[in-house]
Order: structure tokens, then C-alpha cells, then sequence
């Protein structure tokens, strides 16, 4: 009997083949990783933190990927690693640390009347300073625009990542800009990019 | 409140079809309104070209080495489940293969003459059903004073006390052994011993005598029928 053979009898027993879930797990993860732990890193604002997050959410979603329902899996990973987040943040918030805003239903224009013009606001922005400016905008408003705008998820994905009512998410969405652009245009004027008569 | 959270419905495209109609209405009268679609479309711009994929190789390849040990554990305990039985019986079959292998090497090993005088437990027979070898029948010029039987290593031992003209000797005699390994003529513990075998049992005399007359004991037992 030849190696070869030895090896086919070999990885077709039980204890040595390779699990095609595994197989099929690693695939989808992969493409969407960077995705899933941008999230992350963004969530968390830390690169250490982000990296924990990120791997428990891809082995919690390998352990319940018999339940995934086969439409969206980034939807379905953002969803898993969201609510691990959401519940580490309400156990900081038990432990009394909040940056969350109470009244969350209060919608608000994102570009009020004699507000600094958008392009001149934007055309000159960097990556790190919109990642910095989106790292002020506090947790909830954050995770909703990030989902939205970033990962580009849906508003009934979004409730469902973030365990709320679809309204919740609209108004959420809605403050998250509005404190965002407010973020960015602080941010230009600080470093000189507009000024205050723009 | 409801427009402004309309208009950014419309910029997500999750406006109904009659909404996103009054949306569009709404933004040509009110410029206002206009200008935060705008804005809204702006920030979802900068966001997705600003907010770039992040180095994370490292990361991904922690969860494809925690993934690899969870399919390994998945797989050693789904093994371990579904053939429990046949492991525990493969168990068992192997401790009484080796059990009876070890009885066999055993019994078929010769006994030690150096382990005669630690050798315990000897049980005194009755000498007229225990004379299995036919001393006392044909060697009736020797008195038999006792036979004696033991277990060494899951051997049967016997052990004969005979006595002749020149005083006492012992007979050990060890059945199922076709050789000896070691030396025949030995001395233990002050007491010269001679081994040999002689029709499948190995027999050892020892005595306080020259391993000549030792040999002569052998020679007579040789000759019995």
C-alpha cells in the first residue's frame, strides 16, 4: 500500500480530516475580518482591547455558526461582535463609566444654519483626524453611525446588533452625525483648517 | 423631527417609496433641509473613505490558532464519545492480552537459583496425593520428610525436604521450562546448588555438599522412569 494511500485512509477517519465547517468558517471570517475588527478598534479605541473582542466574537460565532441563517454573514458576525461589546460597556456602565448622552432621542440638524460650509470642512480632513473625531462621538452614537456608515449595515441590522428598536437606531444615526460633524469642525478650527467666520 | 430623521433615512436608502417622494418634496422647498441630505451624504463619504481597513494579520492569525485547538478538542471529545465502547473494550482486551503474555513469559522462565532462599509461602502437601514427580515412589531410598508448594511470579513452585545418608537436601522443581539461563552449578548463601532441566520441569538440589555429589542427585533423578 502506497503513502498516498495510507494518507487518504488516514485523513478520511474521524480524528484526523479536517472539519469542513472549520473550512467554511474560515473563509467567510476571513474576508470580513478586517472589517469585524475595524469595528472593533473603533469601538473600543484600543488596539489590545480590539484584539480580544474580535477573537471572542469569531470562536462565539464559530460556536453558533450551525445557526447562522445564511444571508449576511457580515451582518451576522458585526451583530455577534456588537453585542459583546455592548455588554462589556454596560458593565463598565454598572461600574460607573459612561460617555453615553441620556436623552437619545433627541434628533438634531446635522448642519445647522451659518455652520462652517461642508466642503471646506471636509476637503481637508485626514483619516486620522476623522477616526479621532469619531472616537469622541459617545458609544451608542458611534456604534450606530459606524454600522451604518462604515459597515454600511442596515437599519433592521443595526437594531438587531444593538439589541433596540429600529426608531432608536434612526434617531441614534441622526445625533451620531450631528456630534460627529460637530467633532470635525471643532477639530478644523483647532488646527486651523477653517475659521470661525467660514 | 420626523423630516430630519426622514431626510436621513432617504440618505441610507431606507426610505419607503411615499417617503422618500415627500422627502424630495420637502428638501425643494426647504434648503435647509437641502443641505442637511447634503451633509449627511458627505459624513457617509468621509466615513467610508477615511476609515480604512486596519492592519490586523496578527489578530486573525491568533483566531485561526484558537479555531484550530477548538476543532481539535471538538474532534478528540466527538471521537471519545461516539467510540467510548469500543475504546473501553480495546482497553480491556489489551490489559488481558498483556496479563496472560506476562503469565506466559513467566511460566515458561526458569526459576533463579540465587532466588531460592528468598522464595515464601511455601504450603506443606499432603505427600500422598502431592508427589507428582515420583519421588517417593521411585527414589525410596531417599526419605521424603515433606513437600511443599508455592507461587513465584505465577509459577508453581514445589519444594521437596529429602534426607539420604550424607544428611538433609532440598528439591525445588519448577514445571514448564525448556531452559536454563544462567549457570547450572551455583552458590547461595553459603549452600551449593545445581540446576538443570530434565523433562519440561527444571529442577534445582540444594545442599551443603561439592557440587559432584549435587550432580550425582541429579544423575539418579535423570534416571527415574
Amino acid at each position: 500500500m502506497g503513502i498516498a494511500a495510507t494518507k487518504g485512509i488516514l485523513a478520511g477517519t474521524m480524528l484526523f480530516r479536517r472539519d469542513a465547517k472549520r473550512d467554511r468558517f474560515e473563509r467567510l471570517t476571513e474576508q470580513i475580518f478586517p472589517s469585524l475588527f475595524g469595528t472593533a478598534l473603533r469601538l473600543t479605541r484600543d488596539r489590545e482591547e480590539a484584539s480580544d473582542l474580535a477573537q471572542e466574537a469569531v470562536i462565539r460565532a464559530y460556536e453558533a455558526f450551525e445557526r447562522f441563517d445564511g444571508r449576511n454573514f457580515k451582518a451576522w458576525m458585526l451583530r455577534i461582535l456588537t453585542n459583546l461589546y455592548i455588554n462589556k460597556y454596560r458593565q463598565r456602565k454598572r461600574a460607573g463609566i459612561s460617555d453615553s448622552l441620556e436623552d437619545e432621542h433627541t434628533a438634531e440638524p446635522v448642519a445647522p444654519e451659518g455652520t462652517t460650509p461642508d466642503r471646506i470642512l471636509f476637503d481637508n480632513l485626514v483619516g486620522a483626524e476623522v477616526e479621532e473625531a469619531l472616537g469622541r462621538v459617545p458609544t451608542d452614537f458611534r456604534t450606530a453611525v459606524l454600522l451604518s456608515d462604515v459597515e454600511g449595515l442596515t437599519y433592521e441590522e443595526i437594531a438587531e446588533a444593538t439589541n433596540v428598536p429600529i426608531g432608536t437606531v434612526r434617531s441614534r444615526l441622526a445625533r451620531g452625525r450631528a456630534i460627529l460633524r460637530k467633532e470635525l469642525e471643532q477639530y478644523a478650527l483647532e488646527q486651523g483648517y477653517i475659521r470661525k467666520e467660514q | 423631527m420626523s423630516e430630519f430623521l426622514d431626510v436621513h433615512a432617504l440618505a441610507d436608502n431606507e426610505a419607503d417609496a411615499s417617503t422618500a417622494k415627500a422627502v424630495e418634496e420637502a428638501m425643494q422647498r426647504n434648503p435647509q433641509l437641502r443641505s442637511e441630505f447634503d451633509s449627511i451624504l458627505l459624513i457617509k463619504q468621509t466615513l467610508q473613505g477615511h476609515c480604512k481597513g486596519v492592519h490586523c494579520e496578527e489578530t486573525w492569525s491568533a483566531c485561526q490558532d484558537r479555531l484550530a485547538q477548538i476543532e481539535r478538542s471538538d474532534r478528540v471529545t466527538g471521537f471519545v464519545s461516539k467510540y467510548s465502547w469500543q475504546l473501553c473494550g480495546s482497553f480491556v482486551v489489551l490489559v488481558l492480552f498483556a496479563g496472560l503474555w506476562t503469565r506466559s513469559t513467566n511460566q515458561s522462565r526458569s526459576l533463579d537459583p540465587s532466588q531460592v532462599p528468598t522464595i515464601a509461602g511455601f504450603s506443606p502437601m499432603s505427600s500422598s496425593t502431592a508427589d507428582e514427580f515420583g519421588f517417593r515412589k521411585y527414589l525410596s531410598e531417599w526419605q521424603l520428610q515433606g513437600i511443599f508448594r508455592t507461587n513465584v511470579d505465577g509459577r508453581a513452585v514445589w519444594r521437596y525436604d529429602m534426607v539420604d545418608g550424607r544428611g538433609p537436601f532440598q528439591i525445588f522443581v519448577t514445571p514448564n521450562v525448556n531452559h536454563i539461563e544462567g549457570a547450572c552449578r551455583r552458590e547461595v548463601q553459603g549452600l551449593n546448588c545445581y540446576s538443570w532441566v530434565h523433562k519440561g520441569a527444571q529442577f534445582i538440589v540444594v545442599a551443603d555438599r561439592d557440587h559432584a555429589e549435587l550432580e550425582q542427585i541429579a544423575q539418579r533423578i535423570n534416571g527415574m522412569p
